[in-house]
């Protein structure tokens, strides 16, 4: 579906989001310059930023199966690392000067075993350890606070040392200011689709977010700017639909995933993804005098969390009732993969919680790409024409 | 009024015809391969028994089922969910929970006091608990599907099928053959099995009274049997082939729409109005 | 409770079961309906940490993980409770003993807590479960606390770990009433300390050739002094007749009575809660025994320091992440778990290693080509065998016990 940006910026954005080795990284890398990939959100680009690195948050685009990926997973595990694993088995990932595999769930912790094992040779594999609980709120995120401050430190110290480069606090401040301006300009986009009739559909805010994870910043900023400088002017997409909906759930690469339920009548609106919304919900104190510590707590303490932090149930019904609030919603689909046990187990608390508020609510097992599969159709109309109260 | 409804599944085609409030039901085609073939012959044995002269005759259809994008006469589509809701509450309003066993996969649909559609469950990429676990065990007690069905093979003592996949219960089953053992004990453990993972299903919809069986498989006594005792309900039989609860249900939809449309033109034009 | 109905036909080993069952039935688990029923404060955790610190401040606890085995699985009541906690809508792929320990707490058969600890181990399963534990509303009323623990294995780990327990002490005499005697808690430690390092002969006894006793004596012994009796000097005496006993079998060189041993192999894993209807099959087709489970494992267990109160949770802290089986297996990179698993094969001198792939064990599945690999290079016969150690339903002891004879017969073990 489009919306009939006109901007060229969009289809750069496309572009950046529709391939691994985008025009961006060639380009960085023919500049001799250095690429870090990562996993997980509560990894900081702010410390590669101010290494002199492109961050590049790792996903498994363009993949067209499992097949090499499946000797070192197994069937049980997670189709986004199996297809990610993948692409670096199939010499996709080449490009990487280095892998910071962050402590997730147990299926992204064993890529960095894994990657290893292989062994894929990337000049860099490290693996982070994240505190996957806030504490109580006597505890005010310590030690965890501190403890990651202190798994940043060995990582920057790694990073300087392997690489000969020093990253300084007046570097980290900067890219700090960076990271948070691209927060708050995608923040500014999904704003746009508070309205009634968003400029911009879901898959196309996917692949605006998706580009995001991949570029430069300063010039992501920048063509960002652009973008939202028409989406504000324009009038929104005059369409009718069923019912007005928030995506939860794991990565979603896919941006055809979005497609099918919008052209099934839904409008998706707003979500808490791990390439979505999630990835703008806070910004990271700028006047800090640890940098490191600031970027600790952030992660630790302010940002949405994935279900496997424990605490994240309460934090997300917070989260989704403003969502709610704020962007009109009328029923949340929770999607993800039969292998993961946190976003399954959430939804079981979800599900009831939602019933009880009275939202209309639908859990989605869905594969890595969304093809037009029967059955997942069936329960996405079904869903909107529950939801909507008209067939 | 005259409207239709299209049911389209993965391994048959149903068709159904209101002519104001009386209903014909067309016969079941065995899917071909080609869909629209398939929708076609389905609805011109429904226009044969609704004593129709064309598909023309009708003023709107609604597709259903797994292939309802492909009907072409369809002038909307309807997910089988919806469908199956509205078909079965309007063959019997007091139907609450409808569990319906297809070829391909099995669903259990929650209706309110509306016969609207609440909550619904569908199986997750697995054959067990389908029609397509049955067809493979037909094939391996060469018994056909009737024989599976047949209340002449409900036994007392069934016998245990442990495994959860359809794969290895097929191996199961062949080594319980080669045990000897009798065949009614036999399709009476298989129809035991199936039930145990369809009511796992019904439960996460709830179990509200009346609740009735749809599909090609609610022709199997003995799996009636065996789902009753599990949810400790007894099913309510509806008054109309439960294998075309879904087309019926599209047919209701489509006179739903239609009034919808007659009445927008009415007030767009109010010489149109009666 | 259950574990393998085929006793060691010796009377020691039935009375020492017997004894073990007295055990179980004067710790906190046993005693736990007499605890409810008179008000006395309870504490839920996730897993078996610091058991040393419960004893101490002698305050009853339970861990979901052992509830979803003991309340659900031994009592035969495991079917009932996958299903149901699948017809609650969780998520599917979880292993059945979390959705076991999930599905009590749901309907409310898990005992009221005062108190409810977590850490971040072991594996998504169970912190899934933190999370539904941290949300059930008739809970809300109990005081909780959160720990993380690293994947780190190094000192600043341990210390963090160690840091946030000391944390936990306050917290539990606020929510229970409880004071912590420091004496007394050094005492259980040192009681403690020889209990485990009496375990940890009692493994490397077992390593004898032929095999003493089965594998599930590997598990009894953990559980008598990790579970039932820790720091308790009848839970040291215990261990030490069961030492003495297996010591003199390893002296007159007696393997297990009736099994003429010919294929000595390792379960690395839990032993399977249908154990009975596969270990004896192998030993009576091919002579084929078990020797050491998970649980039963020699791993090394550090030694808690009791010279000051940081000391003491540091290396109590060291003792949950290294020593205790389940955490050290799965909550660390595939090295340990690989290493591990070449440990046993060498130190136990195994023809072979079955690995189950237990349905629900994501990071287990995802090290198996780790694994598969040191042993090719090892040459030692290796199998991976897909099944639910907990729910026979998934895999049935029949397939499974299949797919090991055939492994026997290919890899040539079969036919020495």
């Amino acid at each position: 579906m489009r919306s009939g940006i006109q901007s060229p910026v969009y289809d750069k954005f496309a572009q950046l989001a529709g391939t691994l080795l985008n025009p961006s990284v060639e380009e960085w890398k023919q500049q001799g310059r250095r690429v870090m990939g990562y996993f997980c959100l509560f990894i900081p680009e702010e410390l590669f930023i101010a290494a002199g690195f492109l961050p590049f948050r790792m996903r498994g685009i363009g993949s067209c199966g499992t097949a090499q990926a499946d000797a070192y997973f197994d069937s049980k595990n997670c189709y986004f690392v199996r297809h990610c694993f993948d692409q670096a088995l199939t010499g996709q990932y080449h490009f990487l000067d280095g892998l910071v595999v962050g402590t997730g769930c147990d299926h992204i912790r064993r890529i960095y075993d894994n990657w290893q094992h292989a062994p894929l040779k990337t000049p860099l594999l490290h693996l982070l350890n994240h505190p996957r609980t806030m504490g109580t709120p006597e505890m005010q995120g310590e030690p965890m606070i501190s403890y990651y401050r202190a798994q940043l430190a060995r990582l920057k110290e790694r990073i300087e040392n392997e690489f000969g480069v020093e990253v300084t606090v007046p570097r980290m401040r900067k890219a700090i200011k960076l990271c948070n301006e691209t927060r708050r300009l995608q923040r500014q986009l999904y704003e746009l689709r508070k309205a009634d009739h968003p400029p911009i559909t879901a898959a196309e805010t996917a692949l605006v977010m998706l580009a995001g994870t991949s570029a430069p910043k300063e010039q992501y900023n920048n063509d960002l700017r652009v973008l939202l400088a028409e989406l504000v002017a324009s009038p929104g997409i005059k369409r009718d639909y069923k019912a007005r909906l928030m995506i939860v759930g794991p990565a979603i690469e896919d941006p055809n995933f979005y497609d099918l339920i919008e052209r099934g009548g839904g409008c998706v609106v707003v979500d808490d993804t791990c390439f979505g919304a999630r990835t703008g919900s806070a910004v990271v104190d700028e006047m800090s005098e640890d940098p490191l510590r600031a970027i600790a707590k952030f992660h630790v303490l302010d940002t949405v969390f994935c279900p496997k932090i424990n605490g994240a149930h309460v934090q997300r019904i917070k989260v989704i009732a403003d969502a709610i609030q704020d962007y009109r919603v009328g029923g949340i689909i929770g999607q993800g993969y039969v292998a993961c046990d946190p976003w399954g187990t959430s939804y079981a608390l979800l599900g009831p919680h939602l019933k009880a508020a009275g939202t209309p609510f639908l859990r989605l097992d869905r594969e890595y790409v969304s093809t037009e599969s029967g059955q997942l159709q069936t329960r996405i109309q079904a869903f909107l024409e529950t939801v909507g109260g008209q067939v | 009024m005259i409207v239709g409804g299209c049911d389209l599944g993965s391994t048959t085609g149903k068709a159904a015809i209101l002519i104001d409030d009386q209903l014909f039901c067309g016969d079941i085609i065995s899917a071909t391969t080609k869909p629209a073939l398939t929708a076609t012959l389905a609805m011109d044995s429904a226009i044969k028994k609704a004593g129709l002269k064309s598909i023309a005759d009708l003023e709107a259809i609604v597709g259903t089922g797994y292939g309802r994008l492909k009907v072409p006469f369809a002038t909307d589509n309807v997910s089988e969910i919806s469908c199956h809701g509205r078909g079965a509450f309007w063959a019997c309003a007091t139907v609450r929970t409808i569990i319906d066993i297809g070829g391909q996969d099995c669903k259990a649909i929650s209706l309110n006091d509306n016969g609207g559609v609440t909550q619904f469950e569908m199986n997750e990429r697995c054959a067990a608990g389908t029609g397509r676990f049955f067809q493979v065990m037909a094939k391996v007690l060469t018994c056909g599907l009737e024989g599976i069905a047949s209340t002449a093979n409900i036994s007392a003592n069934p016998v245990s099928i442990s495994n959860q996949c359809s794969v290895f219960a097929e191996s199961e089953v062949i080594t319980l053959i080669n045990e000897e053992r009798p065949l009614p004990d036999i399709i009476t453990g298989i129809n035991k099995s199936v039930a145990n993972r369809v009511s796992s299903l019904v439960r996460r919809v709830g179990v509200n009274i009346d609740v009735t069986l749809t599909g090609g498989c609610s022709k199997n006594e003995g799996l009636v049997k065996a789902l009753e005792k599990l949810l400790g309900v007894a099913f309510k039989r509806l008054p109309v082939d439960p294998q075309s609860i879904g087309a019926i249900g599209a047919a209701v939809i489509a006179r739903d729409k239609r009034q919808v449309q007659l009445a927008k033109a009415a007030s767009a034009n109010p010489q149109l109005g009666g | 409770m259950n574990i393998n109905p085929m006793d060691q036909p010796v009377d020691v080993y039935k009375q020492l079961k017997a004894d073990f069952a007295d055990l179980n039935a004067n710790s906190f688990q046993g005693k736990m309906t007499e605890y409810v029923k008179a008000g006395t404060p309870i504490v839920a955790c996730n897993d078996d940490f610091f058991p040393e610190l419960f004893a101490a401040l002698d305050l009853p606890y339970y861990f979901t993980v052992r509830q979803g085995l003991e309340g659900a699985f031994h009592v035969g009541k495991g079917p009932e409770a996958v299903d149901g906690y699948n017809e609650l809508g969780g998520s599917s792929s979880l292993c059945s003993l979390q959705k076991a320990a999930a599905y009590l707490l749901a309907r409310g058969l898990l005992p009221q807590p005062a108190a409810i600890v977590m850490t971040s181990t072991s594996c998504d399963g169970q912190t899934a479960v933190n999370e539904q534990m941290s949300n059930y509303k008739p809970w809300a009323a109990a005081a909780k606390i959160s720990l993380d623990a690293s994947f780190e294995k190094d000192e600043a780990s341990m210390v963090y770990l160690g840091r946030q327990w000391l944390q936990v002490i306050p917290f539990l005499e606020r929510a229970t009433g409880r004071k912590l005697d420091w004496d007394r808690f050094k005492e259980v430690c040192e009681e403690s300390n020889r209990q485990c390092e009496l375990l940890f002969e009692f493994q490397e006894l077992r390593r004898a050739k032929p095999s003493p006793v089965r594998a599930e004596w590997g598990f009894i012994a953990y559980m008598g002094v990790r579970w039932a009796a820790c720091g308790k000097i009848e839970g040291t005496a215990w261990l030490e007749r069961l030492f003495a006993t297996t010591e003199q079998r390893v002296k007159d060189k007696k393997g297990i009575d009736g099994i003429t041993e010919k294929i000595r192999y390792s379960w690395f894993d839990i032993l399977p809660c249908w154990s009975d209807k596969l270990f004896p099959r192998l030993e009576q087709t091919f002579g084929a025994v078990n020797l050491v489970d998970l649980y039963g494992y020699n791993a090394p267990w550090p030694v808690i320091d009791t010279s000051t109160k940081e000391s003491i949770f540091t290396s109590l802290a060291k003792r949950f992440l290294i020593g205790n089986p389940m955490t050290r297996q799965i909550f660390s990179l595939s090295s340990v778990y690989a290493g591990d698993a070449a440990h046993i094969a060498k130190n136990f001198r195994c023809d072979a290693m079955i690995m189950p792939s237990h349905v629900g064990h994501k990071d287990g599945a995802a090290s198996h080509k780790i694994v598969k690999d040191m042993f090719r290079d090892l040459g030692l016969p290796f199998l991976v065998v897909g099944c639910d150690v907990f729910d026979e339903r998934y895999m049935t002891p029949d397939v499974v016990f299949d797919k090991i004879a055939a492994f026997f017969e290919a890899s040539g073990l079969a036919n020495e």
